[in-house]
């Protein structure tokens, strides 16, 4: 009995169409990242049948071994296209745009899976061996992740909660005139229900709340170096240590995004205690946010097509960037133990 | 452990893959039958699949897929407030964005220069566009506007005490759907302000409207100071000719 067979489709059949001039484009990206010298030649997959992927495989090789194994932070990086004018190549539908003049690339990043956090317990231990670590650990953190890796700390919780809650006071009495008037029972009512002064009083210890004005850098480093040398607990000492390294490093807003709108481009959600209200404050920023203009890249550069160069000085300068990445990353990490 | 990763949302978007094959049967009396069926690999080669009918849905669907522009439909956005006819009442929530000015000569040494622009707080905004009005108010707080919410003047420069738009030489989109919001927001917001129109008060602020923005722009706020706004005592219920409670 003979079996029945599937029927074949020839093979002049295509199995897949690509419009010419995007084929052009992937070659021309192709060869702009090759004479970047953006990745090395071990890390080109042996067998490809896409340039471009080839390149994405490549460069997802040269990321990993930059930035290494991570605790907490899920770091994602893209390359777009952009014309020579700045516009980005979006393609939606079932016809790509026709004539796009692809001129530039955009390297862009961003927090892939942003969680929450808690860091009182630990950085509470921290001021518990040592007055006043716990404190410097957190502006060191906030300070050195804000051009690299932006942290939702409860500073900026408390700054956000001003002009989302209070109509840019300092506190929710305004807010309250406004929605409920004199109606005494009104206004309880909506304070309960919204996050009140008093309830970042009650969530975050005061030295928490604000940026230290005034505490730069430096001083920072130098109480760091005398904290490790008395502090004989090995797990306080190695987030000491992990500050001090994170200080040490240059990093400037050289890659900050041109956007407007609301920045919401957050790597990950400090919390003080695990479901506390900062992740409440995080969630209602997204919303407003979502209803309008807003930014969720940390960091991008663009780059014309024309000069690979730049492209591989970019790569060079984020060097100190990767290594702060994984100082924030073992740091959140050492914080929030057991969560 | 967590490892990065690095994409490249390349322009090989644009290519399609062969992963189905319609069989289409015709009768008499203009019935017909269509199949559907999955594209395998089989030893290298593509064959073609058992088969499923295709239910008018699926031939919806691939019509859609098919047609360059499907016609759209949907949930509106958060941000439209009101839609009557060709009027289209839409919120612009607090943020912070570009702003740019061109002043006369008499003022451009108490604004700091005759072009100036920065990225600055703005308050939240109404707008309402139709094809016979362009006007637009402030409201306080980050709150989506119901028709009790209080509307101020804008601060901006370029439109009158009622709200009313100067467009001046400014093209302005053509219609009034929801998917033109961006652009109404752009025309009015990416445009130079160059005058105060009108004997109104701009805003409540020492030295006036020139001295607030040139503070503003000189980055003395970093949240738009919401004290200065001017309210212009009505609701956007009241406006909108609702009664209260509507």
């Amino acid at each position: 009995m003979t079996a029945l067979a599937l029927p074949r489709i020839g093979l002049q059949v295509p199995r897949s169409i690509a419009p010419g001039a995007l084929l052009a484009a992937n070659a021309t990206v192709s060869r702009f990242l090759i004479e970047a010298e953006a990745f090395d030649e071990d890390d080109i997959p042996v067998t490809w049948s896409d340039s471009l992927d080839a390149c994405r495989q490549a460069l997802d090789g040269w990321l990993k071994r930059q930035i290494g194994a991570l605790y907490c932070l899920t770091p994602r990086f893209a390359l777009h296209m952009v014309s020579s004018d700045g516009d980005y190549y979006r393609y939606y539908g079932s016809q790509p745009p026709k004539d796009f003049d692809f001129g530039a690339v955009e390297a862009s990043w961003c927090e892939y899976h942003e969680q929450e956090w808690p860091v009182g317990a630990g950085l509470e231990a921290s001021s518990a061996r040592l007055p006043g670590l716990g404190s410097v650990i957190l502006h060191v953190l906030c300070r050195q992740s804000a051009f690299v890796y932006p942290l939702f700390t409860p500073d900026i919780a408390c700054d956000v909660t001003t002009y989302l809650y209070w109509c840019g006071e300092d506190d929710e009495e305004t807010a309250l005139d406004m929605n409920c008037g004199e109606d005494e029972e009104e206004r309880e009512a909506m304070r309960a229900e919204m996050v009140s002064k008093a309830t970042l009083e009650a969530s975050f210890p005061a030295w928490a709340r604000r940026w230290p004005r005034g505490l730069e850098l430096t001083q920072c480093a130098r109480f760091l170096r005398r904290a490790i040398k008395r502090l004989s607990d090995p797990s306080v000492k190695v987030m000491a240590e992990d500050a001090l390294a994170l200080t040490r490093l240059e990093v400037d807003d050289s890659f900050r995004p041109d956007i407007d709108g609301e920045f919401v481009g957050f790597g990950a959600v400090l919390s003080w205690r695990e479901g506390d209200v900062t992740t409440r404050i995080y969630d209602d920023l997204l919303n407003l946010a979502h209803q309008g203009e807003y930014c969720e890249h940390m960091g991008e550069v663009r780059v014309p097509l024309d000069d690979p160069g730049a492209f591989a000085a970019w790569q060079r300068a984020m060097a100190s960037r990767f290594e702060a990445i994984r100082l924030i990353d073992r740091l959140i990490h050492h914080l929030s133990a057991g969560n | 452990m967590n490892q990065a990763e690095f994409f490249i949302q390349a322009p090989s978007t644009g290519t399609v893959h062969l992963r189905r094959a319609v069989l289409i049967y015709d009768g008499q009396q203009g019935s017909a039958l269509a199949t559907v069926h999955d594209i395998e690999e089989v030893d290298g080669e593509a064959v073609i699949g058992a088969g499923q009918a295709m239910t008018p849905r699926a031939a919806m669907e691939l019509a859609k897929a098919l047609l360059k522009r499907a016609a759209h439909g949907g949930f509106l956005p958060e941000t439209v407030l009101y839609m009557e006819g060709d009027l289209i009442v839409w919120w612009v929530p607090p943020t912070r964005r570009h702003i740019a000015f061109r002043v006369d000569e008499d003022h451009a040494e108490a604004f700091g220069g005759r072009e100036r622009g920065e990225s600055v707080p703005h308050p939240g905004l109404v707008f309402a566009a139709s094809g016979r009005v362009w006007r637009v108010w402030a409201v306080k707080g980050a709150g989506r506007p119901t028709p009790a919410t209080a509307l101020y003047q804008v601060p901006y420069f370029n439109v009158d005490v009622r709200g009313n738009i100067c467009q001046g030489n400014a093209p302005v989109p053509d219609g009034t759907t929801v998917e033109k919001i961006a652009a109404w927001n752009d025309a009015f917001l990416r445009s130079y302000f160059t005058h105060p129109n009108g004997p109104g008060k701009l805003v409540r602020y020492r030295g006036g409207a020139y001295a607030f923005w040139r503070d503003m722009l000189d980055g003395r706020f970093q949240r738009f100071p919401e004290r200065v706004l001017v309210d212009v005592k009505t609701t956007l219920g009241e406006l909108l000719g609702l009664k209260e409670g509507a």
